[in-house]
């Protein structure tokens, strides 16, 4: 049995039931680790003494008989924009390495650790999470581990590549405006945003406070609904797996959602739609917009974060980055004004149409994993800028809050996620129907060959 | 609009607010300054119900 290739559930149950040590456990991974990570590039910081240290504990504590938690022995990793203990928490950014290191971990991540977990260290991510590529001046590219030529995508492209590549079994990441979907789906691994709110934000670094989101990536949906269920507290998606899904209560996203994608990312959300039995089409009503003003929104609220350090320390900045706050923050009250305004009136849309509807489906990303330098890409026959349009199809969503759950489609070739979305609270119905096509073979996320 | 029309605003943006943008900068601010504008046009061009409120935080 080789244990990187294990699930989270799985590898939790082999050592509760002492078939097998987190230490034995956490070995492999270290393994694997150190074998591809020089290549691909997913940590910053590895936090392997502290992992053994707790791997051990949890040994001791299975041996003595204690019951560890759903995550015993499960070695997990976080983006490292996460507080973890002993570590500047950076965020991408070269500014915030010889920041104060954190006095303790991110209450979410700490939840995991009571949980059982082992953390296996920190990720790389775009520079503070402003972007669609983990192409990061300061820490490298981190490649997509089932083609190291393509981008894992962003920003928490260090979070899906090692899920992928199986380096943990769990990973934490954030979603702003489609920085858990987007670099999942290009990954090929399942990951979810949960609705705006659900997941206590604090010991994280923020980018645009209006739109973060934290979340987990898997490679099931088991998984992720186990890691969802102790991030929070409140809603505990497990034991609803097998709820059936409403075939008529499904939608495919017209319109906006399917403008610009390519054949196979169609086909992907096609074969998501026959697995749920869904035939019906539905439009989100000015989504082009939505996503506009998400785009305006963020660079305002990233570009007024930061404008201490534009300001006194500019060329320490990711020369990707730069530009892009400047200018968000100097943009005109009017734009953020009507657009935090749209935002009321495109999320009362939403609503009309979860009247009928459960579940939308959308592509997660209009074409697979891009080349990694690659600077422009074709939507709808026109060559258009690569980075800012690789997230058209999730900042929509992201800005009315709305929990997606995106899975991997089996398919030939290069990864494509979909996007399964629900209405604000209904984690758990998206989650389900991840389960449903998981149990029917339409969504997997097999550990890449390296 | 061109991307050297928007040097005026910028300059006066950015005394304003009081974050300059270095000459090695100018070019590429100003590039995604024009990206933005693109965008933020596709939002302050759709008319509003005068009804409806700014939503900054989001409420299920």
């Amino acid at each position: 049995m080789r244990f990187f290739e294990q699930g989270a559930v799985q590898l939790a149950g082999l050592v509760r039931s002492k078939q097998a040590k987190a230490a034995e456990i956490l070995e492999a991974h270290i393994a694997r680790i150190e074998t591809h990570d020089p290549l691909l590039n997913c940590f910053t910081d590895r936090t392997f003494a502290r992992a053994r240290a707790e791997a051990a504990v949890v040994d001791a504590r299975v041996a003595a008989g204690e019951d560890v938690g759903p995550l015993a022995g499960v070695p997990v990793a976080v983006k490292n924009l996460f507080d973890v203990a002993g570590l500047p928490t950076r965020a991408g950014s070269k500014i915030r390495r010889t920041a104060r290191p954190a006095t303790a971990d991110a209450p979410v991540l700490a939840r995991l650790v009571r949980a059982g977990a082992v953390l296996l260290g920190a990720l790389n991510m775009d520079e503070y999470a402003y972007g669609f590529v983990t192409e990061n001046a300061h820490d490298g590219v981190t490649r997509n581990p089932h083609d190291i030529s393509r981008i894992a995508g962003g920003s928490s492209g260090g979070s899906s590549a090692a899920v992928a590549a199986g380096f943990a079994a769990i990973t934490l990441g954030s979603d702003t405006n489609g920085s858990i979907r987007l670099p999942a789906g290009l990954c090929g691994v399942f990951g979810l945003k949960p609705t705006y709110g659900r997941v206590d934000r604090s010991g994280t670094f923020p980018f645009v406070d209006s739109f973060d989101h934290l979340g987990p990536f898997a490679r099931s949906a088991a998984d992720l609904a186990l890691a969802y269920d102790l991030l929070q507290g409140t809603d505990q998606a497990s034991g609803k797996l097998g709820r059936r899904i409403e075939p008529a209560r499904v939608a495919v996203l017209g319109d906006w959602f399917e403008q610009g994608a390519t054949e196979e990312m169609l086909e992907a959300v096609a074969a998501v739609a026959r697995g749920l039995g869904a035939t019906a089409r539905v439009t989100l009503p000015e989504a082009g917009r939505a996503r506009a003003a998400a785009f305006c929104i963020s660079a305002f609220e990233g570009g007024q974060l930061h404008k201490a350090d534009l300001c006194s320390r500019p060329q320490d900045f990711d020369p990707a980055t730069r530009p892009r706050l400047i200018a968000g923050a100097l943009q005109p009250a009017e734009t953020i004004y009507q657009a935090q305004r749209f935002r009321a009136w495109f999320q009362a849309r939403a609503e009309q149409i979860f009247e009928n509807f459960d579940l939308l489906l959308a592509p997660a990303t209009p074409c697979t994993a891009p080349l990694i330098g690659q600077k422009t890409m074709v939507l709808g026959g026109v060559e258009m800028p690569m980075r800012p349009n690789l997230g058209i199809y999730t900042q929509p969503i992201s800005f009315i809050g709305l929990p997606v759950v995106c899975v991997p489609v089996v398919s030939a070739g290069l990864p494509r996620g979909v996007q399964i979305i629900a209405p604000p609270g209904r984690e758990a119905l998206a989650l389900a129907a991840a389960a449903r096509l998981e149990a029917d073979g339409v969504v997997a996320a097999p550990v890449a060959a390296l | 609009m061109d991307v050297e029309d928007f040097e005026p605003y910028l300059n006066a943006a950015s005394a304003l607010i009081g974050l300059p943008i270095r000459p090695e900068d100018r070019a590429e601010v100003m590039a995604a300054f024009a990206v933005i504008t693109a965008q933020a046009r596709l939002v302050t061009e759709f008319h509003l119900p005068e009804s409806i409120e700014a939503a900054p935080r989001f409420v299920p």
